[in-house]
């Protein structure tokens, strides 16, 4: 290979621009002078090896941070899906009790005491929705 | 075999949407009894107002057994949301140090880095450790809401909802104007209570469901970023190899 082919290699292998431009003009003078010195491939290696490195360290930063992300990830949507379970716990607890409650409430309404919320004298089974509720709040 | 499955949609999508669905009818299940409870006292107060004598004792009985329910369930949702809270500052706070800790100790690397690539000539040192600074930022929904107060906000919407309800069965049931007043007294009393205890317990959830997807959508972004620098990297491996086998 050439000097000529090696600068042509060197441009298309994606190099960071800074050390790209000292890559070209490293080879453009050697291209030049007809040959490449020792210190001059020296430094060729020298900045190719430092590119390496530095995108060996810009790829494990961006590895480390997907892996903290993900992490994070994790650790939010266990603390959302255990508040929901606690929820549901409190939820579950409550669920009989009300149901209890509403079902008096609504004894009490059939009896005919409540002529403001529709509480007819009715043949029919108690109705525990007599009261107009507030929509449930849509799940965000 | 039969295959119902929709043209496009992966078997990973229906499994997730139906379990997108299922947790939905969950948390609408939970909200209903929560706000049921929570609405119960005032329901059985309305009973002890108009009620007649002879009902008064036992709906006071039953208005006294939906406040004590209330207050229990109250207690536990606000034990509950403020566990959360706390759990989540925690794994925010640990993030944020290991990221911080990350950081600065891949700059320092940069900074070294960006010496040698001076003495190699490189007069106008690399740019590297901006970039470890940018890869290292958080998704700007996440960073905005570790950052953020747990604010009270204004239901106005559900409000407005509440009214009109009010409104409309006020006419549908002939109601008085100044029966009409107390029945949306008692639904805005109600959308109160409700609003209090719904911000307690879901604004941090909400928050939580949304930087879940940016850490994960960041992660993805990041990981393949990895990938082709990795690729660029064997690329210029073999360069070295080219050029170490020039002699002259």
């Amino acid at each position: 290979m050439n000097l000529q082919e090696l600068k042509q290699k060197l441009s298309e292998a994606g190099f960071s621009p800074e050390i790209a431009e000292k890559l070209d003009e490293i080879l453009a003078k050697a291209i030049l002078a007809g040959a490449l010195s020792e210190a001059d491939k020296a430094q060729l290696m020298e900045l190719i090896d430092i590119d390496i490195e530095a995108g060996n360290l810009e790829a494990d930063a961006m590895e480390n941070m997907a892996i903290m992300l993900d992490s994070y990830a994790d650790e939010t949507e266990k603390l959302g899906k255990a508040n929901e379970a606690e929820e549901e716990k409190i939820a579950n607890e409550a669920d009989a009790e009300a149901a209890k409650i509403e079902a008096e409430i609504a004894q009490l309404q059939s009896a005919g005491i409540s002529p403001v919320y529709g509480g007819q004298q009715s043949t029919s089974a108690p109705q525990p929705a007599a009261f107009p509720t507030v929509p449930v709040m849509e799940q965000q | 075999m039969e295959n119902n499955q929709p043209s496009g949609v992966s078997v990973g999508e229906r499994v997730w949407g139906a379990a997108e669905a299922a947790g939905a009818e969950r948390r609408k299940r939970i909200d209903t009894t929560i706000n049921r409870v929570l609405g119960l006292p005032e329901a059985a107060k309305k009973l002890v107002e108009i009620g007649s004598d002879d009902a008064k004792a036992k709906a006071r009985e039953i208005e006294q057994r939906a406040i004590d329910l209330k207050d229990r369930t109250g207690a536990k949702i606000t034990e509950t949301a403020d566990k959360l809270v706390k759990r989540y500052e925690s794994t925010r706070d640990n993030v944020k140090e290991r990221v911080s800790t990350f950081v600065k100790e891949t700059t320092a690397k940069a900074v070294d880095l960006g010496k040698r690539a001076q003495k190699a000539g490189l007069e106008t040192g690399l740019k590297i450790e901006d970039r470890i600074v940018k890869i290292c930022e958080f998704p700007a929904v996440i960073r905005e809401a570790m950052a953020k107060k747990q604010e009270g906000k204004a239901g106005s919407l559900e409000k407005q909802r509440a009214e009109t309800l009010a409104a409309q069965f006020a006419e549908k049931n002939g109601l008085a104007e100044e029966q009409r007043l107390a029945l949306e007294e008692f639904m805005a009393e109600q959308l109160a209570q409700k609003e209090m205890m719904a911000q307690e317990h879901k604004e941090v959830e909400t928050d939580l469901k949304g930087q879940v997807e940016a850490a994960r959508a960041r992660s993805q972004e990041l990981k393949s970023g990895a990938d082709t620098l990795r690729a660029k990297i064997e690329k210029k491996r073999f360069i070295k190899g080219l050029l170490a086998r020039i002699t002259k």
